[in-house]
């Protein structure tokens, strides 16, 4: 080290020498507390010094002056420095012996004491061990008997019988515990037999329960089958509404098609009746004519009757005059062919006549019937007005029927539609009903099953309670 | 050798008689009825103060009375019976009385029906307006009808006999 130097290892050596001396300084002052001899004390002093004077030494060569000269500085510490660390050093061997012998002295003093204290204690714990003795026997007389007594009256008490007391007559603790018990019975004795008796109750009053739910249950389902019932109803009834609907629309529009139909035909019969008059007049101005018709072919009836009559007369008698002369002869040849001539232009007016007369007779009959016919018919037609009129009137009402009808059944139609969708609301509102019953129905039955199982329970607690005898 | 006939009707068909058994032609006139006698008797008629029993031809022959027309008139005839005895007036109700006419007796020929019941049928002459049948005037009556019209008659023909 001291043949390579550097200036950065003199630093840390230098610090570590500081660092070194603080902690000797300390060391010595610990030391310095256990100093009770007086020969250590004397010791202590030496090596303080021989300490002292090293590290005079030391600080001398470490300075800079010295280590400038290495040769003399290696000489100083083969000189000084290590002869003065030997005597350092023997002062503190000197030191240790002492503390040596002090040490060996104090084991020595401390095992004496150890084995005095061993016979101590073996004594004391056989008194120990006596007294305990003595004392347990006593602690068992005083225990044991009450705890018997108590311990009994407790598997009794287990047992159910809660009509047992402790009497054992102490005036300690065990009378406490006594007074325990005993208000302990007294009250598990009220309590079980109120519980008894409630047992009985909860067991009675869910019989009485498990009956009502069942009837619930069934005035449930009646309730439920009634609504489907009624919904049924219902549907029936918004049905029929509907279809009386259709009968009234189709009955109000007959009847508006009547009133119009009630109207035309009262037009028509306005106007037939117009006309009618026009035919009573032209009857009767028929009437006339045919009157004037008759006396006309009267009067030629009378011509040719007349006529006819000449005609015949003369076919006649040139008949007969034909016949007279046949009957002449030769005579009467001549006159036959006169008779014969005068009888041809006779018949020849005859005929015309003849056919003239057929033609007036016939004409003149005609006319009478037509007469007779036209007032017949004049009077039908007067009838007929009068009837016609009667139509009329009764027309007009049935106008008036049928007018104040349609706003009536208007009214029924508004109704009768009212109550179609009221029954179908019904309806909804019983399919939610219906299904609020079904709802009802299933929680009572598993109230029921429920009631059955508190039955249940009710009965082990009544069971559970009755073996406690009180 | 010609002979006048006085020319009828009885129903569409026409029919004569002759002449010469004719005594007179009436105008239809009201008739005085005859209560019981049979349908074909149309009445009784006095001519020249002697009743004249009326016997209606188309009654008679087709079942249907006269009808009552100016040309049905009443034709009083000789009625010989059977051509031989007493002659009677008899009076008939014919149709279409309105014409004579000269007609050749041999021109007709027999209808070749010989019918009881219409003994009087004669011969027909066939002419353009039709078909013309002779009436004998003696045969007309049956012999329970001239019983009934001239019982006189019968019985002196029985008492001859």
């Amino acid at each position: 080290m001291l043949e390579q130097p550097t200036p950065e290892s003199r630093r840390n050596l230098l610090a570590a020498r500081a660092r070194f001396d603080a902690h000797f300084d300390e060391l010595m002052a610990g030391y310095d507390g256990t100093l009770h001899l007086p020969e250590e004390a004397a010791l202590a002093k030496e090596f303080r010094q021989a300490a002292a004077e090293y590290r005079r030494l030391r600080d001398v060569l470490l300075a800079d002056e010295s280590l400038a000269i290495p040769g003399r500085a290696r000489a100083a510490v083969q000189e000084q420095l290590l002869p003065q660390f030997t005597r350092g050093s023997e002062a503190l061997v000197a030191i240790l012996a002492v503390n040596k012998k002090q040490a060996d002295i104090a084991t020595a003093s401390i095992s004496a004491a150890i084995a005095n204290a061993e016979k101590g204690i073996l004594v004391s714990l056989g008194v120990a061990l006596v007294a305990a003795f003595a004392c347990g026997v006593l602690l068992m007389r005083a225990i044991t008997q009450p705890m018997g007594s108590i311990v009994s009256g407790l598997t009794q008490l287990g047992a159910g019988d809660l009509t047992r007391r402790l009497d054992l007559a102490r005036k300690d603790e065990f009378n406490a515990i006594q007074l325990g018990f005993n208000t302990t019975a007294d009250e598990l004795s009220t309590l079980v037999s109120r519980a008894q008796r409630s047992a009985i109750q909860v067991a009675t009053s869910v019989t009485e329960i498990a009956a009502t739910s069942r009837q619930q249950q069934a005035t449930a389902t009646e309730i439920a089958a009634t609504t489907t019932e009624i919904g049924a109803t219902s549907r029936e009834i918004s049905a029929t509404s509907r279809d009386l609907v259709r009968t009234m629309t189709e009955v109000s529009g007959a009847a508006e098609r009547t009133a119009e139909l009630a109207g035309s035909g009262q037009t028509g019969l306005a106007r037939m009746e117009d006309t009618m008059r026009n035919v009573v007049d032209a009857a009767g101005s028929v009437n006339g004519k045919l009157a004037v018709l008759n006396e006309k072919a009267g009067n030629i009836n009378q011509v040719v009757t007349t006529i006819t009559n000449v005609a015949n007369q003369t076919n006649l008698l040139s008949l007969n005059a034909a016949i007279e002369a046949e009957k002449a002869g030769e005579y009467g040849r001549g006159f036959v062919v006169v008779a014969t001539e005068i009888r041809r232009l006779a018949d020849q007016t005859a005929v015309a006549t003849y056919d003239i007369e057929q033609i007036v007779r016939e004409i003149q009959s005609s006319v009478s019937a037509g007469v007779m016919g036209m007032d017949k018919f004049s009077e039908e037609v007067r009838r007929g007005m009068a009837d016609m009129q009667q139509v009329g009137d009764q027309l007009s009402q049935i106008i008036q029927q049928v007018q104040t009808l349609a706003p009536r059944v208007q009214m029924v139609n508004e109704g009768m539609g009212a109550q179609a969708t009221g029954a179908e609301q019904i309806n909804q509102a019983l399919a939610q009903l219906s299904e609020a019953t079904q709802q009802t129905v299933e929680s009572l039955r598993h109230s029921s099953s429920a009631i059955d199982e508190l039955n249940l329970v009710a009965n082990d607690l009544r069971s559970g309670v009755s073996r406690f005898k009180v | 050798m010609r002979r006048l006939f006085l020319l009828f009707r009885l129903g569409d068909d026409r029919y004569a008689v002759a002449a010469d058994a004719v005594l007179r032609v009436l105008p239809l006139q009201a008739l005085k009825q005859l209560p019981g006698a049979p349908d074909w008797v149309a009445g009784l008629l006095v001519h020249r103060g002697a009743p004249v029993p009326v016997i209606d031809l188309s009654r008679m022959a087709i079942g249907r009375p006269s009808r009552q027309l100016t040309s049905t008139r009443i034709v009083l005839v000789n009625h010989r019976h059977g051509g031989q005895g007493a002659a009677h007036t008899l009076a008939l109700m014919l149709e279409g009385v309105t014409e004579t006419g000269h007609r050749n007796p041999a021109d007709f020929v027999p209808c070749g029906l010989d019918s009881p019941r219409a003994r009087y049928l004669g011969p027909v002459l066939d002419e353009a307006e039709g078909m013309l049948q002779w009436v004998d005037v003696d045969a007309l009556l049956s012999d329970e009808a001239r019983a009934l019209l001239f019982p006189d008659a019968v019985a002196g023909a029985l008492a001859c006999s």
